[in-house]
């Protein structure tokens, strides 16, 4: 028969492992689990941001490398028609060659849009004009063409002379415009 | 351990004392009071001579006072029991008081010593002593102010058990003691103390309890000591070194009085206070073993939940940058990009501009090359190349003079040319402007 006293030791040893059973399972066992995943994840994000930093000083050097001043940029600027569309490109260069028209004694016979064209990668408005002009009015038409400093190029030119006439000239062309959309 | 101790022995015709401190080095005897040495002995009746002591020496509720009696006042029996739990054996005693002691129950004040308790059994002794004897010691502390300082009154060859206890290496060791008109035989291993009995002072009565102890306790003549005989005892001489400073025992019996404060023998004490054998309460070791488990692991999980808030505060700081670096790289890849895009569209508008078609230059070169008479009617222009209809004396001519310009290349006549009857020409002569 288990005495009294020996009684008590089982009871004593039975709650004081129980005891640190409960702790263990409830509060150390997660807590180690919480350290651990802690640990774990600190260094994934470690791994990572010396992953970032390396990325982040590759990308400083190539941004040196592919510097432009912004006297580059501001000269990109120029050399564009301001439009936020193709349509309003093709507008503006109407515009600005329809002034000159005015300015300088040309006839505007017809006038049309043309479907967009492309010039590698990027698209070209596309713009025909048939006028009838003199000697004088072609020269300035085409020097004014060659000196515009914005990105407009002749896509065609045709020139037929009608002898007699004060406006002998008979001239179709058609103007591209480069559109850059940023 | 007390730290003041006053070990006193009386009997009928002597009265002894010694006084003990404790100091730095342990323990040494010191005066009790005025007027009075260390220890010291006395002749006479030991009642009075301990009444006049107490009066002269001055009460100190610091001091424990321990009484040794002779065996005449204190009486012993010998207890064997069957295995069972310690308290048992203790209720079984004090319900069997009646049968054990001479006395009846209520006129004895009694303690029990456990001289060994194990597999084979338990082993007990009975002291005590009449209620009215001990009562008049009580009287004489009470009267002279000392009542606090008793501490416990003990049969003199328990003190002088506990003062041997270590000192003798056989395994038994008895000795036989006179006290006033008996003589007392009692016998004690490292188990501790296992017989006592007296007999009168006769020496056939003495020589035949001798032989009874004899036969039970084999071997014991060689360890057995006759405390009265000049030189018969060398229980001081071999007593453990603490309990050198007290006086010989043979001189001073107050040394037994002093002796088991000093040791881890069991207190034994015939007086109104409880039995003192120490029980293990498994709960009295339990609760505070609980408690400071509890304590422990409620610590221990604080410093782990530490250690969990500062690795997730790491992880957390660690992710803070990381997110900061991710939205530092994103505008940054994003204005890589864009360079990269404008370091290409750089190159594009170079093309582009390199293909423009000067025409007012080049129609132009045209008029100033062609010769005189010459002249265009039609004139077109597409992908790079210029067909030109003219009319003039001499195409070739006119090709070959084209042909000299910088500006054209792949200059030709092209289809037939028609010769009119005035002897002009009519041709077409198709170029291509040369790309820089």
């Amino acid at each position: 028969m288990i005495s009294k006293r020996n009684k008590q030791w089982i009871a004593g040893g039975t709650i004081t492992l129980l005891l640190v059973l409960v702790w263990w399972v409830n509060f150390y066992s997660p807590a180690r689990a919480g350290i651990r995943d802690a640990q774990e994840k600190r260094d994934i994000y470690l791994g990572k941001k010396q992953l970032l930093e390396k990325k982040i000083e590759k990308l400083m050097e190539k941004q040196a490398e592919n510097m432009i001043h912004e006297g580059e940029m501001h000269d990109f600027a120029d050399l564009l028609i301001s439009g936020n569309n193709i349509e309003e490109v093709n507008a503006v260069v109407q515009q600005q060659i329809q002034n000159f028209f005015k300015d300088n004694d040309i006839l505007l016979k017809t006038y049309r849009v043309l479907n967009t064209g492309k010039w590698m990668d990027y698209d070209m408005g596309r713009l025909q004009f048939a006028i009838i002009t003199s000697h004088r009015g072609l020269s300035r038409l085409l020097k004014y063409l060659e000196e515009m400093k914005q990105l407009v190029k002749i896509e065609k030119l045709n020139i037929n002379y009608n002898k007699g006439r004060e406006h002998s000239l008979h001239v179709n062309f058609s103007l591209e415009t480069l559109f850059v959309n940023e | 351990m007390k730290k003041n101790i006053l070990g006193i022995y009386i009997d009928r015709d002597s009265f002894q004392y010694a006084a003990a401190v404790k100091g730095i080095s342990g323990y040494r005897l010191k005066r009790p009071g005025l007027g009075y040495r260390a220890c010291g002995t006395d002749k006479g009746n030991g009642y009075a001579l301990l009444k006049k002591f107490l009066k002269e020496v001055p009460p100190d509720r610091s001091r424990s006072v321990y009484l040794a009696l002779p065996r005449s006042q204190i009486f012993a029996r010998e207890i064997r029991l069957p295995v069972m739990p310690l308290e048992d054996a203790l209720m079984s005693v004090q319900n069997s008081l009646a049968i054990y002691a001479h006395l009846a129950p209520e006129t004895i004040y009694y303690d029990i010593y456990v001289a060994r308790h194990d597999k084979d059994g338990i082993h007990m002794l009975l002291f005590y002593a009449a209620k009215n004897e001990i009562e008049k010691i009580n009287k004489i502390f009470s009267d002279t102010g000392h009542t606090a300082s008793l501490k416990g009154i003990l049969p003199v060859s328990y003190g002088i058990f506990a003062l041997a206890d270590k000192g003798i290496a056989s395994p038994y060791t008895g000795v036989c003691l006179h006290q006033e008109d008996v003589a007392e035989f009692f016998v004690f291993s490292k188990n501790g103390l296992l017989f006592t009995m007296t007999a009168p002072l006769y020496e056939d009565e003495k020589a035949l309890l001798k032989k009874g102890v004899v036969k039970r306790f084999p071997g014991i003549d060689k360890s057995f000591f006759d405390f009265n005989a000049i030189g018969g005892c060398d229980i001081s001489r071999n007593c453990p070194q603490h309990f050198k400073f007290l006086p010989d025992l043979q001189e001073n019996l107050a040394s037994a009085a002093i002796a088991p404060a000093l040791t881890k023998v069991q207190p034994v004490s015939v007086d109104e206070q409880p039995v003192r054998i120490k029980f293990i309460h498994p709960v009295r070791y339990i609760v505070p073993f609980i408690c400071i488990l509890v304590l422990g692991l409620y610590i221990l999980t604080g410093n782990v939940e530490k250690k969990a808030d500062q690795a997730e505060s790491e992880f957390q700081e660690l992710k803070n940058t990381v997110t900061q670096l991710e939205n530092k790289l994103a505008p940054l890849q994003k204005k890589i990009d864009t360079l990269k895009k404008a370091a290409s569209f750089k190159q594009d508008v170079k093309k582009i501009v390199q293909s423009k078609p000067m025409m007012y230059s080049a129609i132009n070169e045209i008029a100033r090359l062609v010769p005189e008479g010459t002249w265009f009617a039609g004139f077109s222009y597409h992908d790079g190349k210029i067909l030109l209809r003219g009319r003039g004396s001499d195409a070739l001519g006119t090709v070959e003079l084209l042909r000299s310009s910088d500006m054209f290349v792949n200059v030709g006549l092209k289809g037939s040319v028609n010769r009119s009857s005035t002897g002009d020409e009519r041709f077409s002569i198709s170029l291509e402007l040369k790309q820089e």
